[in-house]
């Protein structure tokens, strides 16, 4: 107890002393602040805060886990961070709108110009896609003046296959279908996957990748999209936009479901309508209802033929499509929705056969498969026996089993072992851009720290902006495994 | 007497689960994060209108002392919830998930008990030969080094080298393993499946040595040093006294009372094992209830997080309650 009085006292001394101190360092002012990144981000973090301390910044790098750290920025307490967003729609639609708008649900910068909010619902509702990439480019240069963020790069999507594997390349929506591939020893392909369970079997219950990887082999949907982001009729045999805001697609004839049930079009109109509706799955609502816009109503209008009807125009809708696959109505009738979620049955190239979410699923081809989107060859069931998908969310334990064969394709390579793959003769690197775009995000909505030794409070400013620095690439990537772009948006759009 | 006994201190556990259920329910609700805007991922546009219609199903938007409330009388019920990113009762999930974990721990016990008493009596025997020399130097090795290391280092050497074992999994996809009880042992065994039993054997050996290893590197660490003491004892010296051989001796005489320390450590550790996991089961594909708990952590899965914890609980209640009646069983003198 005695020792306490005379701690408080020396407590209470270099206080005093540190205020005295301040004004004389306020004079030197330091552009001062935390960087805050994700684990796996770390390294390419730390060369950020070289190059910033090469400048004369102090910059210290804070580690967060990911959940964390994203409600510390939308709280408004962060400075500068490492982001990245993931877009599936190949559109600015699911990339720009949710990073800038004013308010956006991604807008962690806090950026705010209603004239890029404005130019943002032209670009995604506009029927005029003349208009629509004016609207687009005027938001680029708005965005290049105002520097809201440090804009960064797609990294690429790296995969790892075995050499057996023919006819697969790494799509970059991250799917890995796996119809058209053929391996040159044995006739079951196992594939690692990136994460410890997928989320469910039911196409109307999820909302990751990962999952829509797996189902998108045993489910198929009206369309689908090339490796790139081209979109591709699939079960959809043709489609007819007759308004800007009315589509009508025939479904295909002569498809048959895993169960022997035919696919109609009263299977496309249920397959939507029980993810437009509240509670229609068990109870249940889907969390899938978004990723269709202004989606109105579905209704078959004849014996094959779906019209879908939107309450404004919504030009990502084609690429929206892709993410949905059509589920069996009487079957799912009959079993329920839970049943269902157990023992899926789909349309697609592969049936399945048993396994859980969180360990191995096992599938196997299924002999009457119509053939798939005619513009991916081969058309016809698939060459592949079988596929299994295995969780194996440690990346060096995927490695390994792809370099002791037992696995033919594994998710996510991490970059510091791809080299060991391209080393490897039995094994190759697949990699493709990816649509995740990562950069140093800024909080416009606070000022930055200006002293290195408390807050000043007094003239405030951002951390400086701009463009990466040309050339510049995170220390611990090799050449080739990102690409650097100047901004968020592709070239494509 | 005892039957009652037993009976109380295993209803004595409900109270426990239900306390530490409440403590996660709270921590849960600290950790900062949304589980809605997790679930909803980034592609495309989320509405305002979709995030308040998944916060109502999922019950987020109750007062928190309501949900509380809701969730403890539930639990007390026996139903678990269901879970936010999966949508199935946490029960069905837990039974689904905990004879992996259960059949992983019990083989990592086993190989652990099978190398380490051994090695700790003869130690002990043998003290300061080489023998002893080597094998405490090796305890103190399988204490100290990280499991995740150890892990890699084993699936890189006896995997991908040697090829002896698969690299991760339960059971190869090729031997059409039917589950009956999800213990992978016991399905092959009552399916007849031996072509199984072998596979679940070989995917076993890896993820339980390395699991296995640091409970053998404290039980024989344990062991010998309670043999040591036990050696001392006037007991051992009568029983020498009397013309024993030195095996009867060290096999029956001393190493039953030695092994009331090791007794206790090994009740802790298969807690531990069942409880601490999750670093074995992700580096092994394992698809266990610590891969499980890692992951709803991750995305706030909240009841499926308090389910667990309350799973682990129990188990560490009954795993200290097994070690009360393995004392008894050493020493009658000793009562529950």
């Amino acid at each position: 107890m005695k020792g306490y009085p005379r701690l408080l006292t020396a407590m209470a001394l270099l206080a005093v002393v540190a205020g005295l101190l301040a004004p004389a360092g306020a004079q030197d002012r330091v552009l001062a602040f935390a960087l805050d990144s994700e684990a796996f981000r770390r390294p390419e973090a730390e060369a950020i805060a070289d190059n910033f301390r090469a400048l004369g910044a102090q910059v210290e790098v804070r580690v967060w886990e990911r959940t964390s750290m994203i409600a510390r920025i939308q709280a408004g307490e962060r400075l500068a961070y490492l982001t990245d967003w993931g877009s599936a729609f190949f559109e600015p639609f699911d990339l720009a709108e949710p990073k800038f708008t004013t308010g956006g649900r991604g807008n962690y910068s806090f950026y705010s110009n209603k004239e890029v909010d404005g130019l943002l619902v032209t670009g995604s509702t506009g029927a005029d896609n003349a208009a629509r990439r004016d609207a687009y480019f005027k938001v680029q240069d708005l965005l290049f003046r105002d520097a809201p963020w440090i804009f960064g790069y797609f990294r690429q999507d790296t995969h790892g296959a075995s050499a057996f594997v023919e006819n697969w390349e790494a799509s970059m929506d991250s799917r890995i279908n796996l119809h058209d591939v053929r391996l040159s020893r044995g006739g079951v392909a196992v594939v690692g996957m990136n994460t410890n369970a997928i989320v469910s079997f039911d196409p109307a219950m999820f909302r990751d990748r990962k999952t829509e990887t797996v189902l998108r082999n045993i489910f198929d949907g009206l369309v689908t999209r090339t490796t790139k982001d081209r979109v591709v009729m699939e079960l959809a045999s043709a489609m007819r936009q007759v308004s800007p805001t009315t589509y009508e697609f025939t479904v295909r004839s002569g498809v048959v479901f895993h169960n022997g049930d035919p696919l109609t079009a009263e299977d496309v109109v249920f397959t939507f309508e029980r993810i437009m509706k509240d509670g229609a799955i068990g109870g249940a609502s889907s969390p899938r209802r978004a990723l269709l816009g202004p989606l109105a109503s579905v209704e078959r209008v004849g014996d094959n033929v779906v019209r879908f009807t939107l309450t404004s125009p919504f030009p990502a809708f084609m690429q929206a499509l892709v993410h949905f696959q059509i589920v069996p109505k009487r079957y799912i009738q009959t079993v329920g929705d839970r049943a269902f979620a157990e023992r899926p049955v789909g349309a697609g190239p592969f049936k399945y056969l048993a396994g859980r979410v969180d360990s191995q699923i096992v599938l196997e081809r299924y002999e009457q498969y119509y053939g798939g989107a005619p513009e991916l060859p081969p058309v016809g069931p698939a060459p592949l026996r079988g596929v299994v998908f295995r969780m194996m969310p440690e990346p060096a334990t995927r490695v390994a089993a792809l370099k002791a064969g037992e696995v033919h394709i594994i998710e996510d390579l991490p970059v510091d072992l791809i080299v060991e793959i391209e080393k490897d003769p039995r094994t190759e690197v697949k990699a493709t851009q990816g649509t995740r775009a990562s950069g140093i995000e800024l909080n416009n909505a606070r000022p930055a720290r200006r002293s290195t030794t408390r807050s000043t409070g007094t003239r405030s400013s951002r951390p400086s902006t701009g463009a990466t620095p040309r050339g510049w690439r995170p220390r611990s990537y090799p050449a080739g495994s990102v690409t650097i772009r100047a901004s968020g948006l592709t070239p494509t759009i | 007497m005892r039957t009652l006994v037993l009976a109380r201190r295993i209803l004595n556990t409900i109270p426990i689960m239900l306390g530490v259920a409440v403590i996660v329910f709270i921590v849960m609700r600290l950790l900062p994060g949304d589980p809605v805007d997790i679930m909803l991922g980034q592609t495309g546009a989320v509405s305002q209108q979709e995030v308040d219609r998944l916060r109502r199903d999922l019950n987020l938007d109750r007062p928190l002392t309501e949900q509380m409330v809701r969730f403890v009388a539930d639990a007390a019920r026996g139903d678990f919830g269901t879970s936010f990113a999966r949508r199935r009762p946490v029960f069905i999930m837990l039974v689904e998930a905990l004879p992996a974990t259960v059949e992983l721990a019990l083989a990592a016990t086993v190989v652990a008990l099978l190398i380490a008493l051994p090695i700790g009596v003869l130690s002990a025997v043998y003290q300061r030969s080489w023998l002893d020399r080597l094998a405490m130097g090796g305890a103190f090795l399988g204490i100290s080094m990280p499991t995740f290391w150890l892990g890699i280092m084993a699936i890189i050497f006896f995997s991908v080298r040697l090829g002896w074992f698969p690299t991760s999994g339960r059971v190869g996809h090729e031997v059409l393993l039917v589950p009956v009880t999800g213990f992978f042992l016991v399905d092959s065994v009552l399916t007849r499946n031996w072509a199984a039993l072998g596979d679940v054997l070989r995917h076993l050996a890896l993820p339980s040595i390395v699991l296995g290893a640091s409970m053998m590197a404290i039980v024989a660490r344990v062991t010998r040093s309670s043999m040591v003491e036990v050696m001392r004892e006037q007991y051992v010296t009568t029983a020498r006294s009397k013309g024993l051989t030195g095996r009867v001796v060290v096999w029956r005489h001393a190493l039953r009372n030695a092994l009331i320390p090791t007794v206790t450590v090994v009740g802790l550790q298969i807690g531990v094992l069942l409880g601490g996991n999750m670093i074995v089961e992700t580096v092994f594909g394992w698809p266990g209830m610590g891969r499980m708990v890692v992951d709803a952590i991750f995305s706030r899965d909240y009841p499926v997080v308090q389910g667990a914890v309350m799973l682990y609980a129990f188990t560490f209640v009954l795993a200290n309650l097994a070690v009360d009646l393995c004392y008894i069983y050493l020493d009658p003198r000793m009562s529950l």
